[in-house]
C-alpha cells in the first residue's frame, strides 16, 4: 500500500500538472496562431 | 529572557518597522486593498504560502503527525496543493480581470447583485474572525512556552506585532512582510530537517526506529496511520485522508485569504506563475516538515504537550542558531497569517458590507475597523471561551463547501445566475456549519460520506442548480461573464506566454520527483524495515 500512495500521490501531482498544461496550451496556441496569420 | 526570546522579539520589531515604512507610501485605497495591482511574482508566491501555512501546520499539523498521524496529513497535503494551478488558472486570473477590490465584490460584479457581496462579506468577516482567534491562540501558546512572560502578556506582544503594521500599510505591507516571513521559514525547514534526521541516527535509521521501534505509537508509518487516533481502519482514514485533501484543494483554490492575493499582481502571467511556485513551495515545506515531527518521535516518545514539538525540537535536538531560525520561522508563520485575516476582514467590513465608495474616507474608515476588528479579537482570546476550539474546527469546510461550487460556477458555467450563486453560498454556508456544530457539540463520527463538508458541498450544488434553472440569465450577468473571457492586450505578450506555458513542466516534474522521493525515503525503506 506504501508504493500504491506514493504512486497515487506523484500521479496526482502528475495529472493536474499535464491538465494545466494542456488548458494553458490550448489557449495560448489560439492567440499565438491568431498572431502568426495576421503576420501573415 | 533567554536567547531565543530575544531574537523572536527581535523579528517582530523588524516585522513592525518594515511594515511602517511600507505604510507610508499608502496613498489611496487601490494601494491599500490591492497593492496598486503591481506585485511581482516573488511577493504574491510569498503571501499565497506565508497566508496558507500558519501555527496550524507548525503545531497542530506537527503535533498530529508526532501523534502517529504523519501519513494521512502528507496525503492531505499534497492533495491540497494541487489546488494553487487549478485556483489561479480558473479562478484567479479571471478575478484579476474583473478589477474588483475584495473577492465579495467580484461575486457582486459578476452577478450584478449587492445581496450576494453582502452575503460573501458576512462570511468572510466570520470565518477569518475564527481563524484569527485560532492563529492567536496557537500563536500566545508558542511564545508562552519561549518567552518567561504570562500567556496574556504574551497575547498582547503577537497581537501588537502584527495588527499596527497591517492597519498602517494594508495590502503593500502584509505582502511584504508575508515574503519575509516566507524566506525565514522556508529556510527554517531546511536547516531542521538534517538536524532532527540526525538525532533520529540518520534519515534511514529514523525511517526504521519508526516503522518497527519502541517509540510509543503502533503503525507510525502505514498509510492509514495511527488507529487509535481517528478511524479504527486504514482504509477509512485513507478516505477521511482523500476527503480533506479535495477540502482543502478547494480552500486553496477559492478562499479569500489565497485568492485575494491575485487581485494585487502585476498581470496575469505573473497569476499563473505564482500559482504554481506556491505549489511547489507548499509541498516541499509541508512534506519535510511533517516527516521531521514525525521523527522526532525517535529522540524523545515522551514530548508534553504534543503540540510543541517542533518548540522541544528546535531547543533540544538543534544548535541554538538553528533553533532560533525555526522558532522564529514557525512565529513568522503564525504572525503572516494572523496579519492577511486581519487585513481581509477590514477589507470586507468596510467595502463589501458597509460599502463606503468615497476612496478617502474609505482608507480612513478601513484603517479605523481594521484596529476595531483587531482589539475585538483582542478581547475574545484575552477571555479565551471554551467554545474557540471547536469554532476553529469549523472554517475551513465552510469555505470550501460555501463558496467552491459558486466561484467556479461563476467563470466556468454560463447558466448560473444570482439566484443560484445566492442559494449556493447560502445552503452550502449553513449545511457545513450546521453538521459540524452537531458533531463537535455532541462528540458524533458520522461517516466520511456525511462529513459537514460533503453535506455542505452537496447543499450548495443542489442550490446553484436548482436557484439557476428556476431563473433567467440576464443581459447585464451574461455581458459581466463575457467580459471575463475578454484577454487583455497587454497579457498577449508572445515571450511572457510561453514562459508562463512553461511552467506546467514544473508541475509534471514535481509529480515524478515527489514519486521518486517518496518511493527512496519512505515506501522502499519502510518496507524494508517492516519485512526485516
Amino acid at each position: 500500500m506504501e508504493y500504491f500512495l506514493s504512486a497515487f500521490l506523484g500521479g496526482w501531482m502528475l495529472i493536474f500538472g499535464v491538465i494545466f498544461m494542456f488548458a494553458m496550451n490550448r489557449e495560448y496556441a489560439h492567440y499565438l496562431d491568431d498572431r502568426e496569420e495576421g503576420k501573415k | 529572557m533567554n536567547i531565543y526570546a530575544t531574537c523572536i522579539i527581535i523579528s517582530l520589531i523588524l516585522y513592525f518597522v518594515i511594515g511602517n515604512v511600507v505604510g507610508r507610501k499608502v496613498k489611496d485605497a487601490n494601494d491599500y486593498y490591492v497593492a496598486g495591482r503591481n506585485a511581482p511574482t516573488i511577493l504574491i508566491t510569498g503571501s499565497l504560502v506565508a497566508s496558507f501555512l500558519g501555527t496550524g501546520m507548525f503545531l497542530g499539523d506537527c503535533g498530529e503527525s508526532y501523534m502517529g498521524f504523519v501519513i494521512p496529513l502528507l496525503t492531505v497535503s499534497i492533495m491540497a496543493t494541487a489546488g494553487y494551478p487549478l485556483g489561479s488558472a480558473l479562478f484567479g486570473r479571471f478575478v484579476r480581470r474583473s478589477e474588483a477590490l475584495t473577492i465579495p465584490e467580484y461575486f457582486s460584479k459578476r452577478f450584478c447583485d449587492k445581496k450576494i457581496q453582502k452575503l460573501a462579506g458576512v462570511i468572510v468577516v466570520v470565518i477569518c474572525f475564527i481563524y484569527m482567534l485560532s492563529v492567536m491562540d496557537g500563536l500566545s501558546t508558542l511564545m508562552a512556552q519561549i518567552i518567561p512572560f504570562d500567556r496574556k502578556v504574551c497575547l498582547v506582544i503577537a497581537w501588537a506585532s502584527f495588527t499596527f503594521f497591517t492597519v498602517l500599510a494594508g495590502s503593500g505591507g502584509v505582502l511584504l512582510t508575508d515574503t519575509i516571513m516566507f524566506g525565514v521559514f522556508t529556510a527554517a525547514i531546511i536547516v531542521c530537517v538534517p538536524c532532527i534526521s540526525q538525532a533520529a541516527g540518520g534519515w534511514f535509521n529514523g525511517i526504521n526506529a519508526l516503522a518497527v521501534g519502541d517509540v510509543g505509537v503502533s503503525n507510525m508509518l502505514t498509510f492509514g496511520g495511527n488507529l487509535d487516533w481517528m478511524y479504527d481502519t486504514p482504509m477509512k482514514n485513507f478516505a477521511w485522508s482523500v476527503t480533506y485533501g479535495i477540502v482543502w484543494m478547494l480552500v486553496v483554490s477559492i478562499s479569500p485569504w489565497q485568492s485575494s492575493r491575485y487581485l494585487m499582481a502585476k498581470n496575469e502571467h505573473v497569476v499563473i506563475r505564482s500559482g504554481m511556485f506556491a505549489c511547489v513551495g507548499v509541498l516541499v515545506v509541508n512534506t519535510l516538515v511533517l516527516f521531521a515531527a514525525a521523527m522526532v518521535r525517535v529522540a524523545n516518545p515522551g514530548v508534553e504537550p504534543y503540540s510543541a514539538v517542533m518548540v522541544w525540537a528546535a531547543m533540544n535536538l538543534m544548535p541554538i542558531a538553528a533553533g532560533i531560525l525555526l522558532l522564529t520561522g514557525i512565529v513568522a508563520a503564525g504572525i503572516s497569517s494572523a496579519s492577511t485575516f486581519l487585513s481581509l476582514v477590514g477589507f470586507s467590513v468596510v467595502n463589501d458590507i458597509m460599502e463606503v465608495k468615497d476612496a478617502k474616507r474609505s482608507l480612513k474608515i478601513s484603517r479605523i475597523a481594521m484596529l476595531t476588528v483587531s482589539v475585538l479579537i483582542l478581547l475574545v482570546s484575552l477571555v479565551k471561551p471554551p467554545m474557540v476550539w471547536w469554532m476553529t474546527q469549523i472554517s475551513s469546510s465552510i469555505v470550501a463547501a460555501s463558496w467552491g461550487a459558486v466561484a467556479f460556477g461563476s467563470v466556468w458555467w454560463k447558466r448560473i445566475t444570482k439566484q443560484g450563486a445566492f442559494w449556493g453560498m447560502l445552503l452550502g454556508f449553513l449545511g457545513a456549519f450546521c453538521v459540524r456544530t452537531y458533531t463537535l457539540s455532541t462528540g458524533t463520527t458520522l461517516p466520511v460520506a456525511l462529513d459537514p463538508f460533503w453535506v455542505g458541498i452537496y447543499l450548495s450544488v443542489i442550490g446553484v442548480v436548482v436557484g439557476s434553472l428556476r431563473s433567467q440569465v440576464t443581459p447585464e450577468e451574461k455581458l459581466q461573464r463575457d467580459k471575463l473571457f475578454v484577454v487583455p492586450e497587454e497579457e498577449k505578450d508572445r515571450v511572457e506566454m510561453k514562459k508562463t506555458r512553461n511552467t506546467g513542466y514544473a508541475m509534471v516534474a514535481t509529480g515524478i520527483g515527489l514519486f521518486l522521493f517518496m518511493v527512496i525515503f519512505y515506501a522502499y525503506p519502510y518496507t524494508q524495515a517492516v519485512q526485516g
